[in-house]
């Protein structure tokens, strides 16, 4: 039941974002999906914000409970400076996974591109708490907010 | 893994080393050198370098550059050199601090050749790594030379090593230290980022005394600084 109305939930926010992905080869295959995914993180690592947004969207398309990729996608729109969609659909990954290292992450980094510390700060926390021992996540966020102006909020 | 001779003549069952190598062996066990998918997969040096307790090829990832044998390489390659574009350009990690690269270095001198007899030479293992680790901290937090960067990568790859030894058990560690050091460091972090460098010190000492009390011999022992923890 939660899956299947997340489902919608995805589908609603990726609205046309499908029907690009087509222009990308994307097809029905298991393995052209894969594809999608692995040329979606070789855009993300260039920082091909743009290139990596279709073919994220043509993977959750076949994966709706891939949470990783929809935080990725939210981190994607993030970059793109689509703030509406990017809070959507970090809160979704979120959602379908609280111990999310990605959606915290990203959502995390969200909160400090938006200068708000205070938020920035609970996802922090939350990934303290989720990674015991730490990992490379909680190393990133905490790098990024110690980054921020002391003045914000 | 293991270290060559060289490094382990032993007097008192204690293995004397420098700072410098302290820090690479540490770094090579640390995931957080790399980026992208590899910290992601919380890949470290030592998890395809030392499978045999040497230093012999990757045995795990498929490379674009052909991976050499560490110690043959540490005689022919420009180590920091090469050690920068592994890290770079396989693995898409933030350049390399200078001062790890160099520890990283010299620790490929002083690793046990591949498939050696192992006579002589000595293993360092989870609790080693940790009791080395702490004693570099102590080091760096008493000199204060360190910056928070550099603290954090070390007392982080610290609790990464912890967990590795929590998970595979036994580890001849007792969970109840593990778990107390994994906070321990936790906190000493956050005191280092306040300035608190009273607070940190007096934290690695106790837990160190507490590993001492705790580990197999042999004791390695930094060759500077950090004798006067625990004397």
């Amino acid at each position: 039941m939660i899956r299947a109305t997340l489902a919608v939930v995805v589908a609603l926010l990726l609205g046309n974002g499908m029907a690009r992905a087509d222009d990308y080869g994307a097809d029905s295959g298991d393995d052209a999906k894969t594809q999608n995914q692995l040329l979606a993180e070789a855009a993300m690592a260039r920082g091909n914000w743009a290139a990596a947004l279709p073919l994220l969207e043509a993977h959750i398309a076949g994966h709706y409970d891939d949470d990783e990729a929809i935080a990725e996608l939210g981190n994607v729109y993030s970059h793109l400076g689509d703030t509406e969609m990017a809070l959507q659909t970090l809160k979704s990954a979120l959602w379908m996974n609280p111990r999310s290292l990605e959606a915290n992450l990203y959502l995390g980094e969200f909160y400090v591109r938006q200068n708000d510390r205070t938020r920035a700060l609970e996802r922090l926390a939350a990934l303290d708490r989720i990674c015991i021992f730490g990992c490379g996540e909680y190393r990133r966020l905490k790098k990024v907010i110690s980054s921020m102006s002391a003045t914000v909020r | 893994m293991w270290l060559d001779r060289s490094v382990c003549a032993v007097s008192s069952e204690i293995v004397r080393m420098s700072p410098d190598l302290a820090l690479g062996l540490v770094a090579f066990n640390s995931p957080y050198l790399f980026g992208g998918k590899a910290l992601r997969s919380q890949l470290t040096c030592g998890a395809c370098h030392a499978k045999d307790g040497a230093s012999g090829a990757a045995l795990r990832l498929r490379m674009r550059a052909t991976v050499p044998d560490l110690r043959g390489a540490a005689d022919r390659l420009d180590v920091v050199a090469f050690l920068n574009h592994a890290v770079v350009a396989e693995f898409d990690g933030p350049p390399l601090n200078q001062h790890t690269a160099h520890a990283l270095s010299a620790l490929t001198g002083v690793l046990a050749p591949f498939s050696a007899d192992k006579a002589g030479m000595c293993k360092v293992d989870g609790a080693s790594l940790i009791e080395i680790g702490l004693q570099l901290a102590i080091f760096r937090v008493n000199a204060a030379d360190a910056g928070t960067d550099e603290l954090g990568f070390l007392l982080d790859s610290l609790r990464f090593i912890l967990g590795e030894m929590a998970r595979n058990k036994p580890s001849g560690v007792p969970t109840a230290l593990l778990s107390e050091t994994n906070r321990t460091l936790h906190d000493v972090m956050l005191a280092i980022e306040d300035s608190n460098g009273s607070f940190a010190l007096a934290s690695l000492q106790r837990i160190f005394w507490k590993w001492e009390k705790t580990i197999d011999r042999p004791h390695f022992r930094l060759a500077s600084g950090a004798d006067s923890a625990h004397d």
